[in-house]
């Protein structure tokens, strides 16, 4: 798992007074699992594209933590 | 099927609710919370369908918004009514005042009071819309959401309710429950497609609140091949005033005399907007600057605000308003907020800081924020910089 997507997570998470979390998997659902709103998501897509400089909303939107995966490993 | 077993709503969990229990529900002695705050959805459109129909006066609260929380609640005596076209009637001619807030650009809300002719300006009652299901896309507390709520009303179509629900369980929604209109922000549909499949029954698609572009319309297109698209221009003080096909509306001719454009800024005249607490204002600023395509039968396009709002998923942010409560934290000694584009919102609040204490990072200036801040308007990003750079114009610019 790429370590850029559970940095991002927990700085979206610490930034809104949430806890952090120790791991993500690949079926990890991003609104359902980890409570993420489209603003949080926003962030997220923007915080993974200066770490990996990709968009992972580039192809559509991505809803679990393997999609985004797919979207930095191409 | 007689008409009246007709769905009203539909949640695609469970809940559900017909015309005909509605009826009873409405015309049964009961009770009306006067100050509603939106947790349940078909409460809250039941409740507000109660008051309406029984001129109890009503504010809408979203819980973003918790400026007048109050837990009142009025007596209504049972009422006959016979047919589904009497409950209408009682709809169209009730003298209820319904307060809703707007999204707070201020930091505070702004409160404005309407009555029953302007949130029915744009409702069309015809034959035309029996056979028509609603997707409820908006949050019913504020004007958009009423708009449709009283449009399938009117119209005794059921609501179908999508209102934040994920990707995959809207579309499944919309195809299983045959959805055939939907009015929603152009968040909504960036967060919606594109879809695997064309959804083929939904014959309209509405747009409104913020700004959409090309690439949306694209995707809008091939998700739905047979649906006609709108734009539409509505606000918390007026209602929906403009629907077009594509970029530019066109004033109707009965809102000729109640529209004005002064230095390219739109005007709406106080007949057409509820009682915003301005009430020696003859006209309303809408703050809203358009460009005139062809001015002699009053077709025009939107430009840009006047003002610098900024707009985060269909909520309006004074960067000024975000920008003060930063400076007001110790340790910050400049700040410039700003939006960055982003696919999802439209945009996304991002400020730069320069700190006079080292000792803060960016997770204590949102902790600060929060107490203080829509949770909208609390910068997502904070870059901490060394200075801030403004251009020869005076605007600021980033390091």
């Amino acid at each position: 798992m790429n370590s850029a997507i559970l940095e991002s997570i927990n700085e979206v998470k610490e930034g809104k007074g949430d806890e952090a979390i120790t791991s993500v998997s690949n079926t990890t659902h991003l609104r359902d699992d980890l409570g993420l709103d489209s603003f949080d998501l926003a962030e997220l897509t923007v915080r993974i594209e200066e770490k990996t400089g990709v968009d992972i909303f580039e192809n559509g939107v991505v809803e679990t933590i393997g999609e985004i995966a797919k979207q930095i490993d191409g | 099927m007689a008409s009246n077993q007709k769905k009203f709503y539909d949640d695609s969990s469970g809940v559900t609710l017909n015309y005909d229990e509605l009826l009873s529900q409405v015309s049964n002695q009961g009770i009306v919370k006067t100050a509603y705050a939106f947790n349940n959805s078909l409460d809250f459109l039941v409740n507000f369908i109660k008051a309406v129909v029984h001129e109890i006066d009503l504010t809408l609260i979203d819980p973003l918004n918790p400026s007048a929380s109050l837990n009142e609640e009025v007596n209504f005596k049972s009422i006959k009514l016979s047919s589904l076209e009497e409950f209408r009637e009682k709809i169209n001619s009730s003298k209820v005042k319904i307060t809703i807030f707007t999204s707070g650009t201020t930091g505070q809300p702004k409160k404005v009071v309407h009555s029953m002719s302007t949130l029915l300006r744009e409702v069309r009652v015809s034959e035309k819309h029996s056979d028509v299901i609603w997707g409820f896309a908006y949050n019913p507390t504020h004007m958009a959401g009423l708009q449709v709520l009283l449009q399938a009303v009117c119209n005794f179509n059921p609501l179908i309710d999508v209102f934040g629900k994920g990707k995959k369980d809207i579309t499944n929604i919309l195809r299983s429950q045959s959805v055939t209109h939907i009015s929603a922000t152009p968040t909504f549909y960036r967060l919606l497609l594109p879809v695997h499949d064309p959804l083929m029954k939904i014959r309209s698609v509405s747009l409104g609140g913020e700004k959409s572009d090309e690439k949306l319309h694209a995707n809008i297109k091939n998700a739905f091949p047979n649906a006609r698209v709108f734009n539409i221009y509505a606000s918390t003080e007026a209602g929906t005033i403009f629907s077009s096909h594509g970029s530019d509306f066109k004033i109707k001719p009965y809102l000729q005399s109640k529209i004005k454009v002064e230095n390219n800024e739109l005007f709406l005249h106080k007949t057409l907007t509820g009682d915003y607490g301005k009430t020696d204002e003859e006209w309303y600023n809408t703050g809203d600057v358009i460009e005139w395509i062809d001015e002699n039968n009053g077709v025009f396009k939107f430009v840009s605000r006047k003002n610098e709002m900024i707009n985060v998923g269909g909520n309006k942010v004074n960067p000024h308003d975000v920008e003060e409560k930063i400076l007001d934290i110790d340790g910050i000694g400049s700040c410039f907020v700003y939006g960055k584009p982003n696919a999802l919102l439209g945009n996304m609040i991002c400020a730069d800081v320069v700190l006079t204490n080292d000792q803060i990072n960016e997770v204590d200036i949102k902790k600060n924020l929060r107490g203080s801040l829509e949770a909208y308007e609390i910068p997502r990003k904070i870059k901490i910089v060394t200075s801030l750079e403004t251009t020869r114009t005076g605007k600021l610019k980033r390091n």
